[in-house]
This record gives structure tokens, C-alpha cells and sequence, in this order.
């Protein structure tokens, strides 16, 4: 039987890799990352999932789904400017994640599937610090946290729930690592940003409450407070705590082990194992 | 409504070097060439760089804000931002 091990919060900034390249292994950003992938590899994980927002990459208006997984054997990324990080192949598991997939749909929950698709940042960059071989399987669940209506944060964390009975069910002995990928608040080219600037940290406020229910694992709080009111004053991305939320859904019986508040860019590092 | 269309001309000049070099250098015909269609209100807020009407007629802001990045239609991230700042200004008054 597949079990979840652990599970990992991380930033998805686009220029990350670049930074940490230019100012080098002791700037904040590189030690945060590396810290997290010291846990990953003690993890020793199979497979990954990953709760993510794609940015208008991978999805467009025409087609945008509220909760989509990908079903395949192998994606491809980034399908958006990376700086330093270049295209490449990461490999993943159809049948599991069909299986998770028929799951959770099974349960109640109507995901959307998608096959031979490319992913953006909000994936590759999380990997290019956690796992730079890309040679653990990657399963992408995508939610739709950057525009409204985005599905609620109970939603989000009863997905995780389904994800973790789905991984159990499935028979071969996969350790799984989840990762909430995404940031608490920040707003990118919207009018939160601050004057003269095209991105910001419109809510500090925000990210240190976040990692005070983190920490004191008030998680029935946290899911109270991530509402739609909050995101309107987070940032235009920060519904991306919704991808928190649904890893926070995934974890049975692991403690927070290690949290990290980076509260100039509007994240936290955090594992639980 | 054709404000997809908008959204598309972000995206798309944010990943096509080639197409944001020639709005660059001819953004009316360019905007005449681009194969999707506008209103006249989009038309023209895009040729004097209102990303505030933009913005308040729906545009994503994640992909408008690659006009600013790529000094698209004379715009500047200190221009987009006051533009975009002001507008919401205005929509709470």
C-alpha cells in the first residue's frame, strides 16, 4: 500500500533559481531551499504530489478548470520564462495518478484530467531546488487559485483528505511526499503592488498569522480565515495558500517539523514528517 | 465580449520575442495585423497604454503586466502601477 511520508511547503517564485545562482548558497532564499531539501531526501520519497496554480500557462480562459490533475507519464516545463532553468522532461506515473484521479471523482470531487500537458514554474521551480535530478515521478494537481471563483479552502483541504484515502487504496508500496506550492501574499501587477513597483507583499500581516496557525496546527483556523475577503487583501496570488491547505488535507499523523516565515516575499518554508 | 482577446495579446507578447519586437516598433499596425478582434474601447486603451480602463474592464493583471515589463505602448512599471493604482481609485469613489 502507498503512504504519505511527509509533507513539504514551499515558494514557487520565478526568480529563484536565478537568485540563488547570482547571490549564491548562503543568501536566505538558497538556505530556506536547502534546508527543505535535506528533509525531501530524508524522506526518500517515490513518488511526489504536488498542489499547484498554473499561471494562464498550462490553462487559459477557455478552458480553465477549478481542480485538474495530470495523467500522464511524463510532463515537460517550464512553458514560461524561468530564468537560469531550462525546458526538460519530468517523468510521473499515469496509472497512480489515474487511480488518484478515479478516486477522488469516485468520492464526490469532480476533477478535471489532463494529459501531455507542460507546466510552469509554480512546478519546476519547487523541483529545481528539491529534487535538481528531476528523477523522482511527479503528479501535478492544479487548483485554481488566482482567479474567482476559486474553490473554497474547506473544498481544498476535503480535496487533500480524498488525495490521502486514494493514495492509501493504490497497492504498491509508493512513499508519497506532497508539496503545497505557493506563496501567502503577494500581489503581481495588480494595485496591491506598492506605488512604482509592479509586484509586493501587500499583507505581512497575513503571512505572520498563517505561520502562528501553522505552528500551533490551528489548521480549522486557518481554513476560516483563507477566504476570498482575505485574498482581496493578500495579493492576486495569495489564494495560492489554498494549495497549502489541500497538502495540510493530505497529512495524517505527521508533525510539523520545520517551519521558516520569509515574510519579504510573502512565503514560509515549512515540513511535516 | 472580446476581452479575452486583450488577454491573449499579453500572453502572447510576453512569449514571442519576434511579435513584441514588432509591437515595439509599429504597435497600431501591429494591433491591426493581430488575429483576434477588439472593440474600439480596447483598441484605443491599449494604443495610449490605459491599462486603468484595462484593468477595470476585466484584463488579468498577472498577464497585462508584461506590456510594463517589455515597455509595451509607452508604458513604464512606474506608469503601469500609478495607471492601475489610479483606476481602483477611481472604481471606490
Amino acid at each position: 500500500m502507498a503512504s504519505i511520508v511527509g509533507a513539504i511547503g514551499v515558494p514557487h517564485n520565478p526568480n529563484f533559481p536565478e537568485l540563488v545562482a547570482r547571490q549564491g548558497l548562503a543568501c536566505d532564499t538558497a538556505q530556506s531551499y536547502q534546508r527543505a531539501t535535506a528533509e525531501f531526501e530524508i524522506l526518500r520519497p517515490d513518488a511526489v504530489l504536488i498542489f499547484t496554480t498554473d499561471h494562464l500557462n498550462t490553462f487559459f480562459f477557455e478552458n480553465l478548470p477549478i481542480i485538474a490533475i495530470g495523467v500522464d507519464d511524463e510532463f515537460a516545463g517550464p512553458n514560461d520564462e524561468v530564468p537560469t532553468v531550462s525546458h526538460r522532461k519530468v517523468p510521473s506515473i499515469a496509472a497512480f495518478a489515474r487511480h488518484l484521479h478515479a478516486s477522488t471523482v469516485a468520492a464526490g470531487f469532480d476533477l478535471s484530467s489532463v494529459q501531455e500537458f507542460e507546466v510552469d514554474h509554480s512546478v519546476i521551480v519547487p523541483l529545481h531546488f528539491l529534487s535538481p535530478a528531476f528523477s523522482v515521478p511527479v503528479i501535478p494537481i492544479f487548483i485554481s487559485t488566482h482567479i474567482a471563483p476559486r474553490p473554497t479552502s474547506r473544498r481544498c483541504f476535503a480535496v487533500g483528505e480524498t488525495i490521502r484515502a486514494a493514495v492509501q487504496s493504490w497497492p504498491e508500496p509508493l512513499r508519497v511526499v506532497v508539496i503545497g506550492s505557493g506563496s501567502f501574499s503577494f500581489d503581481v501587477h495588480g494595485h496591491l503592488s506598492p506605488p512604482g513597483r509592479l509586484v509586493g507583499v501587500p499583507d505581512p500581516a497575513w503571512v505572520h498569522r498563517v505561520g502562528q496557525h501553522l505552528q500551533r496546527n490551528a489548521i480549522c483556523d486557518l481554513i476560516n480565515e483563507a477566504t476570498p475577503e482575505q485574498f482581496s487583501r493578500a495579493g492576486n496570488v495569495s489564494g495560492e495558500i489554498l494549495n497549502w491547505i489541500a497538502m495540510l488535507g493530505t497529512i495524517e499523523g505527521q508533525k510539523l517539523s520545520w517551519f521558516k516565515p520569509e515574510l519579504e516575499f510573502g512565503n514560509s518554508y515549512a515540513v511535516w514528517r | 465580449m472580446s476581452i479575452i482577446s486583450v488577454n491573449h495579446l499579453c500572453r502572447d507578447v510576453a512569449r514571442d520575442r519576434e511579435l513584441r519586437e514588432a509591437f515595439l516598433r509599429n504597435p497600431e499596425e501591429e494591433l491591426a495585423k493581430y488575429p483576434r478582434n477588439f472593440t474600439a474601447t480596447e483598441r484605443a486603451a491599449l494604443l495610449a497604454g490605459d491599462v486603468g480602463t484595462l484593468y477595470q474592464l476585466g484584463v488579468n493583471a498577472y498577464l497585462m503586466g508584461y506590456l510594463a515589463r517589455h515597455g509595451l505602448f509607452g508604458l513604464t512599471g512606474e506608469v503601469y502601477s500609478a495607471r492601475v493604482r489610479a483606476s481602483e481609485d477611481a472604481k471606490k469613489r
